[in-house]
């Protein structure tokens, strides 16, 4: 038996309930405030039910795409709009061709006008200079 | 490990970033489920509520985990999520504070070793207002200072110390009368 522990009891008799809750509250708190363990198998609930989350997220979700694509208006709507944007699509590119064909054909004659003016230039040479040889002969 | 947890020994996927940092949902969970569980309990007085409660902030967890970056992000955001999850909870049950009077025993079964003292002490807390009921949860059972309180909390911490105390002092006036009134009692039966 422990002799200290009359003592103790002699000792908080003689305190007022004040002194008593003072000295103790703290420690008391510590103690009425410990952690305590979660209930038994909670930690399998919880991961059960993450699992049956996600699964039923990604079904959900795989539901919604097949849902989507069931509505015959939007599969309607979708083929229009993919065929709205490959004829958009081929129109561009032909205009395109031809944008370029015309600009190639514009270089060519620009190109002849150049040759031409060349030409016509040295012929202009040419007979200005028999010209000026005849007027000093 | 029970037959149960054997299924989940796999870990459940996560992203890149929180595989990166060794963040394990299932050891997660194994690891703070006491710290959230009891943060819940202390603060609702309520088993089978903070048990729902404790459950939906792992499951939050679980959905937000590879926006976290460590293992203290966890612990923070843990303790956050929880506390702001409780607080809305009595905001949406009830009035905040409860007169002692009123206040309901815990709902909860005492400890073997809860002494009368303690018991009262768990129903003079329940009676203080949401706030600084949790902040007492928060340092004495989280041992976290005011400026950790503060930051878990969003608030600034001189509030947090003031809430704090306040409360010590509340709750010592009131077991100071809950003892009188009980050595009182005794002193009439025993008188008798």
């Amino acid at each position: 038996m422990n002799p200290e522990l009359p003592q103790q009891e002699l000792r908080r008799n003689e305190m007022t309930a004040p002194e008593i809750a003072d000295i103790s509250l703290d420690a008391l708190l510590r103690r009425t405030l410990q952690r305590e363990d979660a209930p038994a198998g909670f930690a399998e609930r919880v991961l059960a039910e993450a699992t049956r989350r996600q699964a039923g997220a990604s079904s959900a979700s795989a539901s919604a795409r097949r849902r989507t694509f069931a509505m015959p208006g939007l599969r309607f709507a979708a083929a229009a709009a993919v065929l709205v944007a490959a004829s958009v699509g081929v129109r561009y590119h032909a205009e395109q061709q031809e944008r370029a064909q015309g600009e190639a054909a514009r270089n060519k004659v620009m190109l002849a006008l150049r040759i031409t003016s060349n030409k016509l230039h040295q012929v202009q040479m040419h007979v200005s200079q028999m010209s000026t040889d005849d007027s000093t002969n | 490990m029970t037959p149960a947890l054997a299924n989940f020994a796999k870990p459940l996927p996560l992203s890149a970033a929180a595989d990166r940092a060794g963040l394990e949902f299932s050891g997660l969970l194994r690891q703070h489920q006491a710290m959230v569980f009891s943060i819940a309990l202390r603060f609702l007085r309520d088993r089978s509520a903070a048990e729902d409660l404790a459950q939906e902030v792992f499951l939050q967890l679980h959905h937000t985990l590879d926006s976290l970056a460590s293992a203290e992000h966890v612990t923070f955001w843990l303790r956050r999520v929880t506390s702001h999850r409780c607080l809305d909870a009595v905001r949406r049950k009830r009035p905040e504070t409860v007169p002692l009077e009123d206040s309901p025993e815990p709902a909860a079964p005492a400890r073997e070793r809860d002494g009368m003292l303690e018991a009262r002490l768990w129903q003079a807390i329940g009676s203080l207002p949401a706030a600084p009921r949790m902040i007492v949860v928060l340092h004495y059972q989280e041992e976290l200072t005011a400026e950790e309180i503060a930051q878990t909390l969003t608030m600034p911490a001189a509030t947090v110390r003031s809430h704090l105390r306040r409360s010590l002092l509340l709750l010592r006036e009131k077991l100071t009368r809950m003892t009188e009134s009980k050595l009182k009692q005794e002193s009439t039966g025993g008188s008798q």
